[in-house]
């Protein structure tokens, strides 16, 4: 199987659920280098170049808020969710369930007794 | 390199540059925190420090890309939105425009100069060549801009939705029009009868552009090429669209009339001695000569054009019988 086919449709798949994962993770504030990190961590690898320029454009959007910190000698912006960007996780995180569930219905998965 | 910014400084200040004061600023911030922070994991993690910052800005890629996400601006000219309508635009527009460029060129320069036609086409030709490069560009930009004006949320959305009533009114291979067929028939059958008026002497009243006195075969088989035209015109109507015969008939009887057109050229026997007639008829001056390539040059434009718009027509007639 030719593999860039294979990243190609992986990356595609990926491509929307990386504001989920921002949106689930900043529930508690995070700064840009660290939310990277948690995302690595968790087996979400971001590129900073993709991860960065969407934290400005969720802000934007009014869906992060983000507040300056500069107790500590690097100064660092700290962002998190605000009111709509919590309802916006909730429609979003609905949508990924029945996806999944779907998905999962179309696979025939609840027959073969996967799906618990 | 010998220099005073840091690899940081001067990835910053590339990628900030061309944002606004408001975000500008901020964004540098932010990403100096952000590439100091990568560091010192890659510096814990045993990487030696000057390695570690090229590997960060690295990282992070094109400044030029990097900075038009934040900027949020298209890294294209005109995207698949707009592309559609651009394409449709720099089909219609080319078609309608270049032949009234040249058709008002041509004319205007024939009735107001007396240069010879031969000048006269050539910078006719380079108008329409710079007419299109124009309209070629200035289209696109109107576009660019268009698309990069555009809000965020609206850049994949076409400008206007598309209806069924956009669709052409007949398929093109069901579409040989009586009105075409006329044109061509009633042109090609007028050319004979000039060519044979001509062949047969045009007397006192007439200019004499071709040579009355070429061999009568030769006359004969000239004639007979523009009437197969003509009648080809004809069957194409008849049959409702352009067969690889006819297209092949076509192809033969345009060849066949250049090829022959060509060699009595190149004896000097088919035209007459233009400037002598044209002369004696208006009182021009005869101190001009017709050139010989431009004229071949015009034969077989002509007849290649004809010949291949048959065959690509005779292709598509193909192709849209098998779609239906």
């Amino acid at each position: 199987m030719d593999e860039d086919l294979i990243a190609g449709h992986l990356q595609e798949l990926r491509r929307g659920t990386v504001v989920l994962a921002c949106l689930t993770t900043l529930s508690q504030p995070r700064y840009g280098y660290a939310l990277l990190e948690t995302l690595a961590d968790a087996g979400f690898a971001v590129d900073g170049n993709t991860l960065y320029p969407l934290l400005r454009r969720l802000e934007k959007q009014g869906l992060l808020t983000s507040e300056w910190n500069t107790d500590e000698a690097r100064p660092r912006k700290f962002y998190r969710v605000s009111p709509d960007g919590a309802s916006v996780l909730d429609q979003l995180m609905t949508e990924w369930r029945s996806l999944d569930a779907a998905i999962g219905a179309l696979d025939g998965a609840h027959d073969r007794g996967d799906n618990q | 390199m010998t220099t005073k910014s840091t690899l940081t400084d001067r990835y910053v200040w590339t990628v900030t540059r061309h944002l606004g004061a408001d975000t500008g600023p901020d964004v540098a911030r932010e990403l100096r925190a952000t590439i100091a922070d990568a560091v010192d994991a890659k510096v814990d993690a045993g990487t030696d420090p000057a390695v570690a910052e090229e590997e960060a800005v690295s990282e992070l890629g094109d400044p030029e890309v990097l900075a038009r996400q934040y900027g949020g601006r298209p890294a294209y000219l005109i995207g698949p939105g707009v592309y559609p309508d651009w394409v449709r635009l720099m089909r219609i527009l080319p078609a309608i425009v270049l032949p009234l460029a040249f058709v008002a060129n041509f004319t205007a320069k024939v009735a107001t100069t007396d240069e010879n036609w031969g000048s006269l086409l050539l910078e006719a030709f380079l108008l329409v060549l710079s007419v299109a490069v124009h309209l070629a560009f200035w289209v696109t930009v109107t576009f660019a801009i268009i698309e990069w004006k555009r809000p965020e949320s609206e850049r994949d959305q076409p400008l206007s939705a598309w209806k069924p009533n956009q669709l052409t009114t007949e398929v093109p291979w069901r579409q040989v029009g009586l009105g075409e067929t006329i044109v061509e028939a009633v042109f090609a059958f007028a050319l004979a009868g000039l060519v044979a008026w001509q062949f047969s002497g045009v007397g006192e009243n007439g200019v004499q552009v071709l040579n009355p006195d070429l061999h009568a075969v030769w006359k004969v088989a000239l004639v007979a090429l523009f009437v197969v035209d003509g009648l080809l015109a004809i069957a194409v109507w008849r049959v409702g669209r352009w067969t690889p015969t006819l297209a092949a008939i076509n192809v033969a009887t345009n060849a066949g009339a250049a090829i022959l057109m060509l060699w009595l050229l190149s004896r000097d026997e088919l035209l007459t001695d233009l400037p002598q007639v044209l002369g004696e008829k208006f009182g021009w001056s005869t101190e001009w000569a017709i050139s010989t390539p431009v004229v071949a040059f015009f034969i077989v434009a002509i007849a290649a054009w004809d010949a291949i718009t048959a065959v690509f027509k005779a292709r598509r007639a193909i192709q849209g019988q098998r779609t239906a």
